[in-house]
């Protein structure tokens, strides 16, 4: 086996490889739980393409079939159900990580100097993976699937002059119909998930290993030193009991209760001429679909959905304040506590009728949503900063 | 030299609670919407499958069951107006859980007042699907509703079934797991108390 090992070693960089990326990857020893929701992430990130290569055997992406290739998967196929839900459900368990992953990241100031670039394939990585989301859920071609990609299409035409032809270039044709299902289809299976989603995973952890990870403390570590250990076997041990103890959870929603996070009207055939009663989205987009229904011009409401993500890039420009983690921040904890319930309220107003109550709270939280960004910019002028700790302290 | 050290517990207890409280309360809302007393039981689909190969087979179809309506899709629209639809997802398709099953059993069952129409759902073509004096009507409908709940998912007692294996195995793997994780992060907590 050491043979092995050191034939590779003279023609391959394995154990290199290994130690700096696995192994010996340098890592601070006090990172909390909310330090796990990367690896997380990948590992919903592998399930949805494990499992959507077997879909995949068994899908028609064809208007005629696919209704009817999904049932045959539930149905025929060979625990063709439980692939299918663990593949429905995953992008639940997905953006969950995604959503705390990103939130620790604000709270911590993790995007500030040197991870900018860290913080941006990040965010990269967040567009991908929405455009992904939201290609898959046309695939079983059921009514919110059809309604669902007609109305988020519909939203380019409110753009000035190119609108109506532009909607039609992202359809292929005049109104969501096959071309629309089998562009989705290739771009869902192929360009995205392993393209996009993965070469820029691959950057992400490849950025990450440059600068290291950043801790609750926010302060630099050195690296040789004692507030630093190798990754194995402390975060091996640290991330697998955390993945088995979430997977327990999206698992007994697989098991259990798939039906919890499916909308029941898309287990009817898409039909172009009945409109669902109630449009909605999965629940990883409503905070942004709240955005959308909250702005009364359209193509304001376009402009402030993309740019409460867009906004996100900037962060590293907006926040100056040279301390990273809001726990010494006792101003910015504060406002990033309240922007993460003003998350969760705008997620409610998303997922009801704009009327009355809701349409006035989901204008408020939009208001609060950007201007938080403001008050980062103004904070640091006035802040009074805890001490910070020193490193043997950690 | 006082070196801190994130507290697994405490951290731990709180994932556990946001992880499993909360879908809970989900679940606990679902299910209190109606009191109708619904069976479950493979005896109450398999009467539902003759009651509906009797009634309901004339127009209906099932189709990803392999039921063909006797009627054509042409003869049914033009004597009612519309195309009854094939009820193969119906009982899924018109609510979380059981729900769906609870709408079927609450439709079927609103012709009382005003023979002809659906009190509950006025747009609805169908005609009553029992005689009115059939004092049968309350059972025939829950076996019918509990036989297109079975049809909307035949993998659902599976599923439910391995389920519980599944995640039997997860809880003893989780615990097993966190007790190694304790271990390894001992050696450094014993090291920092020097």
């Amino acid at each position: 086996m050491a043979a092995l090992r050191a034939w590779i070693d003279q023609r391959f960089p394995l154990t290199e490889f290994i130690e700096k990326h696995l192994t010996k990857y340098p890592t601070p020893r006090n990172l909390n739980y909310f330090w796990n929701f990367g690896s997380l992430a990948g590992t919903f990130l592998a399930v949805q393409i494990l499992t959507g290569v077997w879909l995949a055997m068994f899908y028609k992406p064809d208007t005629t079939l696919a209704f009817d290739s999904v049932q045959h998967i539930m149905r025929d196929v060979n625990y063709g159900w439980l692939i299918r839900y663990l593949h429905a459900l995953g992008p639940t368990g997905f953006f969950f990580a995604v959503y705390i992953h990103m939130g620790r990241a604000l709270f911590y100031g993790s995007y500030k100097n040197p991870r900018e670039l860290l913080w941006w394939i990040g965010l990269a990585i967040f567009l991908a993976l929405m455009a992904e989301a939201f290609m898959g859920y046309l695939l079983p071609w059921g009514q919110m699937s059809y309604w669902g990609a007609t109305v988020i299409t519909n939203l380019f035409s409110a753009i000035p002059y190119i609108g109506s032809a532009f909607v039609v270039w992202l359809r292929g044709d005049y109104s969501v119909g096959d071309s629309t299902l089998g562009r989705f289809f290739a771009l869902h299976t192929t360009l995205l998930p392993l393209a996009v989603i993965g070469l820029l995973v691959v950057l992400h952890l490849a950025a990450l290993h440059r600068v290291g990870s950043n801790n609750p403390e926010g302060i630099d570590l050195d690296k040789k030193g004692p507030a630093v250990v190798p990754f194995a076997p402390y975060f091996i041990t640290k991330d697998l009991w955390f993945i088995s103890l979430i997977f327990t959870g999206y698992l007994s929603f697989v098991f259990f209760s798939p039906d919890l996070f499916l909308e029941p009207i898309n287990l009817e055939p898409a039909n172009s001429l009945v409109t669902p009663i109630h449009m909605t989205t999965e629940w990883y987009f409503l905070p942004f679909y709240a955005i959308v229904k909250s702005i009364p011009n359209k193509f304001a409401g376009i402009i402030a959905m993309f740019g409460a993500i867009l906004i996100l890039a900037f962060l590293p420009y907006l926040d100056r304040s040279p301390i990273r983690s809001a726990r010494y921040r006792p101003l910015k904890k504060i406002f990033t506590w309240l922007f993460f319930f003003n998350f969760l309220a705008l997620g409610y107003a998303g997922a009801k009728l704009p009327v009355g109550g809701i349409l006035l709270m989901g204008r408020i939280s939009t208001v609060y949503y950007f201007l938080y960004f403001l008050l980062l910019l103004l904070i640091p002028g006035f802040e009074k900063i805890n001490p910070l700790p020193r490193e043997e302290q950690t | 030299m006082k070196i801190r050290l994130p507290s697994v517990h405490w951290q731990a207890i709180a994932a556990l609670t946001v992880t499993f409280l909360f879908p809970l309360t989900i679940i606990a809302a679902e299910t209190e919407t109606s009191k109708i007393d619904l069976d479950f039981s493979t005896a109450a689909v398999k009467r539902g499958a003759v009651v509906f190969t009797v009634l309901c087979q004339n127009c209906h179809s099932v189709k990803y069951l392999g039921y063909q309506a006797r009627l054509s899709a042409k003869d049914t629209q033009s004597a009612f107006g519309k195309a009854p639809p094939d009820l193969s997802l119906m009982a899924k398709a018109r609510g979380r859980e059981s729900a769906g099953e609870k709408y079927i059993y609450a439709l079927l069952l609103s012709y009382d007042q005003t023979p002809q129409k659906n009190s509950l759902f006025p747009y609805i073509a169908m005609p009553p699907p029992f005689s009115q004096d059939d004092p049968e009507r309350p059972a025939k409908a829950k076996d019918v509703a509990a036989f297109l709940y079975f049809a909307a998912e035949p993998a659902a007692a599976e599923r439910k079934m391995l389920g519980s294996y599944v995640i039997g195995y997860m809880i003893i793997l989780t615990v097993l797991l966190y007790l190694l994780n304790r271990k390894t992060w001992k050696r450094i907590k014993k090291k920092s108390m020097q």
